[in-house]
Formats: C-alpha cells, sequence, structure tokens
C-alpha cells in the first residue's frame, strides 16, 4: 500500500498498561503493533476483560469489545482473540494478517523448549533481557529434549549472552558464550566471548602470548579489542554525551538551576531504561 | 419539529439589518426596529450615557445622541477593522466591547420579536471580510454566551447567492443581476450557473463601478443617462431575467427613471433593502436543511474552488483517495486537523484539482528531520487552514507510536497556492 492509513480510531486519554510486557498502549493501532510483533509472549491473560474494558470505554469500540467478550464468553482461543483486534482495525493488510495467523498455527505444533525460545528471542528483540533470561533459564534447567538438535541449544545460550551483555553483565555474558561455542561451535559466539572478555574490565589487561589457545585466538582479540577501542573514541559523538556536556556547560554557565533539571531529566531516563530491560 | 432561532444580520458600517426564520411561513422576516421610515435599517452605532453606565444601540443611541445626553460612536466595522482602542468619556473602549454592545442589542430584538431565546445559528454577512473581522465578531457572541459553532460569516456575494438561490427556481434559471448603491458607490453582480465538467456550479461575476458613480452621483438626472448606458453594456448578449437593486442610492428610485424602465423590460425587477440580511439567514437554514448547497458548489469570492486530496485509506488493503477539502467550501471553514500512519513514504503527496479544468497536479511535502522508522509506526498529525481563498498553510508534525517510537515532535511546514 502507498498511501498513508487514516487514523479513524480514538486515541485514548489514559493509556492502558500491559504489565506482561512493561509497555502502556493508547491506541488500537498501537495494541495491534504489539501483538503482530510480540505474538510469542501473548497470552489470554493480556487479552482479559481489563483490556476488553479499556476498548470499550477508553478508546470507544464497544463493536469490538462485545465480539471480545463474546469469544471469552464461548471459549474462543487466544488465536480467534488476536485475530479478531487485527481484522478489526485493518492496521494490517490481509497478506500481513495470515502471516501472523500461521506463526500462531506453529505456535500451536510447537514444543514447549521452542515455545519458550521464541518468546525468549521475542523480548530479546524488544529489549526486555530479564525477561528473556527467564525464558532462556527455563529451557536450560529442564532435562534435555532429545527430540531438539545441539544447534537449538547452543542458540539458547548464545541468546542467554546476548541478555546478559546488554545488561552489562559481562563476565555471566561471556560464561554463556564460552557454553554456546562448545555446544554448537557458532564461530559468532566465539567473537561475542572475546568481546564480553575484552569489556569485562579487560580493557586495559596486558595478555601474553600464552594467554591465548592461537595465533588466530590472539589476532582476533586484538582486532576485537581495537575496534572497542575506536568506539570508545566516538563516545563523545553519541547523543548521551552531548546530554551530559550540555549539562556540563550549564553548570559552568552558573545556570544551576537548569543543569540540576538536566541532570534530573538525564537520570530519570536511564531508570526508566533500566527498569525496562531488567523487568 | 420547530428548533431554535436562526437569524441573519447584514452588518454594514452605516446601517446594519436582521432577518429571522419564521417557522410557520418557513420563510425569512426582517426585524423591524426603527421608528424611520426604514424600519428595517439600524444605525450601527452605540451610544454611552454621559456620566453613566449605561450604553444603548442602534436607534436608541440616536435618539440619546439628539437628547445630548450621550457620547455617540458609529460605524462600528470600520472601528473593529482598524483595532484602534476607542475613547468615550474617560473610558478606552476596545472595538469588539463596542460591537458586542451592538450585537446584543440587535440579538435581544429578534429574541423579543420571536418570543424565543435558544439561538440555533446566527450568520453574519459584511461586504468583505478578513480572518480578524470574523475571529471578532466570533469573539463578540462569545461574550453574549452564543459559541462559534453556531455563527458564521459570509461575504455580500454569498449571501445574494443564497437569497437568489431560495426564491423560486424560474426566478434563478438565467442570469441574476444585483445593482447595490451605497455610500462607497455603485456595485454590480451577476449571478449564473453552469455546468463544468458534470459540475452544477453558481458563480458571482462583480463589477466594481465605485468610482464612476459615487453615491453624490445618485438623484442626479444626468447619472441616469450614464447609468443605463453602463447597463445596456453589461447586460449586452446576456439572458438576465431577474434584477434586484438594493442600496440606499436606490431609495428615491425616481432619479433612475430610464435605467429602471430598460431593466425592467421583459424582466421581473425587485427593489428592497434587505437582499443581504436575508441572504444571511438563508444561508443558515440551507445548512441546516441543505436543498440546493448539496447540487450546487458555490465559485464566488472566499470560496474554494479547488479540491485538495490525499491517498489515504482507513484500511491498509485498500487504497484510494481521500478529501481533504472540498470544492466550494468557504475558505473560513476549511480547516483540516487528522491523524495519519504513514506506510512506505517519507512525504506527503497531495493532489489539487480545480474545479474548471479538472486537472490534478501533485504536490509533494517531504518530511524532512523526521525520524526513520519501520513502516507504520509514525503517526503524523496533518494541520490544514487557509489563509485566504487561495493560499493553504499545511502543518504536519510527528507523534511517533505510542511507547514503541517516541515522538520526536518535529513539524514541517508548508505553504500552497491552489
Amino acid at each position: 500500500m502507498s498511501g498513508l492509513i487514516i487514523c479513524t480510531k480514538k486515541e485514548g486519554t489514559k493509556p492502558y498498561y500491559i504489565a506482561q510486557a512493561g509497555v502502556n498502549i493508547s491506541t488500537l493501532e498501537e495494541l495491534c503493533y504489539f501483538l503482530y510483533n510480540n505474538i510469542y509472549i501473548v497470552n489470554t491473560e493480556i487479552i482479559d476483560e481489563k483490556l476488553i474494558e479499556y476498548i470499550a470505554n477508553e478508546l470507544d469500540e464497544k463493536p469490538l469489545a462485545d465480539k471480545l467478550t463474546e469469544l471469552i464468553t464461548y471459549k474462543g482461543g487466544l488465536g480467534e482473540l488476536v485475530m479478531t483486534i487485527l481484522k478489526y482495525t485493518g492496521y494490517y493488510s490481509k497478506s500481513e494478517i495470515e502471516d501472523i495467523q500461521k506463526m500462531i498455527d506453529s505456535l500451536n505444533t510447537q514444543n514447549v523448549s521452542e515455545r519458550l525460545k521464541a518468546r525468549g528471542d521475542s523480548y530479546l528483540a524488544n529489549q526486555r533481557y530479564s525477561n528473556a533470561l527467564e525464558n532462556y533459564i527455563m529451557i536450560l534447567s529442564q532435562k534435555k529434549d532429545a527430540t531438539l538438535s545441539e544447534s537449538f541449544y547452543g542458540n539458547v545460550w548464545h541468546n542467554a549472552g546476548v541478555a546478559f551483555a546488554k545488561m552489562f553483565l559481562f563476565t555471566k555474558a561471556k560464561s554463556c558464550f564460552e557454553r554456546a561455542y562448545k555446544i554448537a561451535g557458532n564461530p559468532e559466539s566465539r567473537i561475542q566471548f572475546v568481546k564480553a572478555e575484552v569489556l569485562a574490565d579487560n580493557r586495559n589487561k596486558e595478555f601474553k602470548r600464552d594467554d591465548f589457545a592461537s595465533d588466530e585466538d590472539r589476532e582476533m582479540y586484538c582486532e576485537i579489542k581495537h575496534d572497542i577501542d575506536k568506539m570508545a573514541d566516538k563516545a563523545q559523538l553519541q547523543e548521551e554525551y552531548s546530554m551530559l556536556r550540555q549539562a556540563e556547560l550549564m553548570k559552568e554557565d552558573g545556570l544551576i538551576s537548569e543543569y540540576y533539571k538536566k541532570i534530573e531529566d538525564i537520570i530519570e531516563n536511564w531508570k526508566l531504561d533500566y527498569k525496562r530491560l531488567t523487568q | 419539529m420547530e428548533t431554535g432561532l436562526i437569524l441573519g444580520i447584514d452588518l454594514c458600517d452605516d446601517y446594519s439589518q436582521i432577518c429571522y426564520y419564521d417557522y410557520k411561513e418557513k420563510d425569512v422576516e426582517s426585524v423591524g426596529l426603527s421608528i424611520r421610515e426604514s424600519k428595517y435599517q439600524i444605525p450601527t452605532a452605540v451610544c454611552k450615557q454621559k456620566g453613566g453606565d449605561e450604553w444603548y444601540a442602534g436607534d436608541d443611541g440616536v435618539k440619546c445622541r439628539l437628547l445630548e445626553k450621550g457620547i455617540y460612536v458609529d460605524r462600528l466595522l470600520s472601528k473593529v477593522r482598524q483595532g484602534a482602542p476607542v475613547e468615550v468619556e474617560e473610558l478606552t473602549v476596545m472595538p469588539f466591547e463596542l460591537l458586542t454592545i451592538f450585537l446584543k442589542y440587535l440579538v435581544k430584538a429578534a429574541e423579543v420579536r420571536c418570543q424565543k431565546k435558544d439561538i440555533q445559528k446566527i450568520y453574519v454577512t459584511v461586504e468583505n471580510f478578513t480572518k480578524d473581522i470574523i475571529d471578532t465578531i466570533k469573539k463578540s457572541f462569545k461574550e453574549l454566551g452564543i459559541e462559534a459553532d453556531k455563527v458564521k460569516v459570509l461575504n455580500h456575494q454569498e449571501s445574494y447567492i443564497y437569497y437568489s438561490m431560495s426564491q423560486p427556481r424560474e426566478l434563478w434559471n438565467s442570469d441574476v443581476a444585483l445593482f447595490d448603491y451605497t455610500e462607497d458607490g455603485l456595485a454590480y453582480y451577476r449571478m449564473y450557473t453552469a455546468n463544468i465538467k458534470k459540475q452544477k456550479v453558481v458563480m458571482v461575476e462583480k463589477n466594481d463601478m465605485q468610482e464612476q458613480f459615487t453615491y453624490d452621483m445618485a438623484e442626479k438626472e444626468e447619472t441616469d443617462e450614464r447609468l443605463l448606458e453602463k447597463v445596456k453594456q453589461l447586460f449586452n448578449k446576456k439572458v438576465i431575467n431577474t434584477v434586484y437593486v438594493t442600496g440606499s442610492g436606490f431609495k428615491k428610485a425616481d432619479w433612475a427613471k430610464q435605467t429602471l424602465n430598460y431593466i425592467c423590460s421583459k424582466r421581473r425587477v425587485f427593489a428592497g433593502q434587505n437582499l443581504f440580511a436575508k441572504g444571511a439567514c438563508y444561508a443558515a437554514v440551507e445548512d441546516i436543511n441543505g436543498s440546493f448547497v448539496n447540487e450546487y458548489m458555490l465559485a464566488c469570492r472566499d470560496r474554494i474552488t479547488t479540491r485538495v486530496e490525499i491517498d489515504a485509506s482507513d484500511n491498509a488493503d485498500e487504497e484510494g483517495r481521500y478529501i481533504l477539502v472540498k470544492e466550494g467550501c468557504n475558505w473560513t471553514d476549511a480547516e483540516v486537523n487528522m491523524d495519519f500512519i504513514l506506510t512506505d513514504e517519507m512525504c506527503i503527496r497531495l493532489y489539487i484539482t480545480p474545479v474548471d479544468t479538472m486537472i490534478s497536479r501533485e504536490e509533494v511535502i517531504e518530511l524532512e528531520g523526521f525520524p526513520k522508522r519501520p513502516p507504520k509506526t509514525t503517526r503524523i498529525n496533518l494541520r490544514i487552514h487557509f489563509d485566504s481563498d487561495n493560499k493553504m498553510l499545511i502543518q504536519i508534525r510527528d507523534k511517533g507510536f505510542g511507547e514503541f517510537f517516541r515522538a520526536s515532535n518535529k513539524i514541517v511546514s508548508s505553504e500552497i497556492i491552489l
């Protein structure tokens, strides 16, 4: 579609908080976007009476609310609830809705570990690292499923490593990448292992030749360390750095109340980000 | 199913008039307030009691002045246009306050006449308006507890159209002429309808003869001869079956015998002073009941004669053109305030189609500085309003997409001449 989508649906004056995902929505379009992009974590606890009440009263979409209520009354499945919302809004095209229908159908055929990984990966993609780890840990703490490949478990360890790394827990990330490489032999896991090692307070550590298993490893390490050092040098160009610098300039110019306000805003944003990452 | 008061006011600098819709007669009637011969014409003036707080308006104001009991302020419309405060005794008063007093007087008179207080619509006609005039009039009515959505301002050309087309069809099947002789001079209007690419259009052509025929030339014999020659030119090769004659210049019409004899030959001629006020009231009735306005597009001064569209649909599967601004509407009413979701492109495409050619042109507004996001995750607010009947002002604001993609609130503005 080349044109625009007209927003005919009402925007809620108050947002609706989806606790399981830690996100607020204020329009039907946002709800559709959330459902479509988080299908692996959506469950019937999300599409509940409270959400239906919000749809009816805040968004003024009583016909949709009535349909959903009817589906729940007659024990309609999660897939039916999701499809009803998506089709009603018109935000997604027929072909996009068909795709999500296939995803919902495949969910029903997957085993527990596969579904947990899909959920974890969905959380990871949405920067919900704590939630992602919960799912990965559940998989890894269960008895190994013989129907699943080594590559599957390697990927679970690898993604757990990514989640830890994004939370700045580089030592734990390092362990996960190491396990992932040992199980599945994925070269990417090896690279991430080295990166995590460098970032785990080892940036200034002097390594001897014997510290490395091979010359190849040493070369990889040097290259990665060089890249990380370059990125560190460019940190001053980042938006966050410039905000800190602005605050500093305010202080130098004697704009004390503006300085404190700026610092407050920066810290508040960090807190919100961290809460979201670790929720 | 009778309902509230529907009023039309012709607001002029010298005299104003007020009409109301009579539900029983199903027609518009004038409110006569003056004790003078021209009882429908109310001096556009107010008068403050000397040494007191009382204000009088219209003929009451004139009486107060004649008795030397008050400070008289007339030509209120000019004062509103100038915008400067007015000194009245020891008070400094803004023009809109004086206008409010005057309009209150008119509205009260109508309420008493009709034995009703509930105002449904008030349409005010002035010869020419600006955005400031409209805002001031609406502000005055708001002071009187009448909300802006009940008030509309039209120009004289629009009122003329509404008046003409509210008469029996045989009176406007052919061209309709109007001679308006005011203290500003003589103006001639010709109303005619046309079919343009299957759209019925009603147009007004104005011939400004204010310099050739000034007000002080009225009632002179030689003026009649010159006017007759002019009218013959104007009517040449035109099929005009109905003529309206209005304005104080024609009050004593016996000076224009030759001209009127010529005009009256094989034509229906109507003389009166309340055409514009009645036209304003007819416009209000038409907006409620909509008999001819749905069939005809108005293309006179202050009307937009171009359609503005956008490629948009309320469904991701459908493609279509959505009309943002419909041709024929008054530019002061043509406001758009809508949200859209961008799909693939980081720009807005508008399609401008003048009603006379029906040839569309595309205007592209690039959304410079808007954050790049995945498709369908940018909600924009599109606001359009007009500065005149051919100058469109556009503002597009980034609203992000909830918590998923934060709004940058970046705004892109553009101006398009239709």
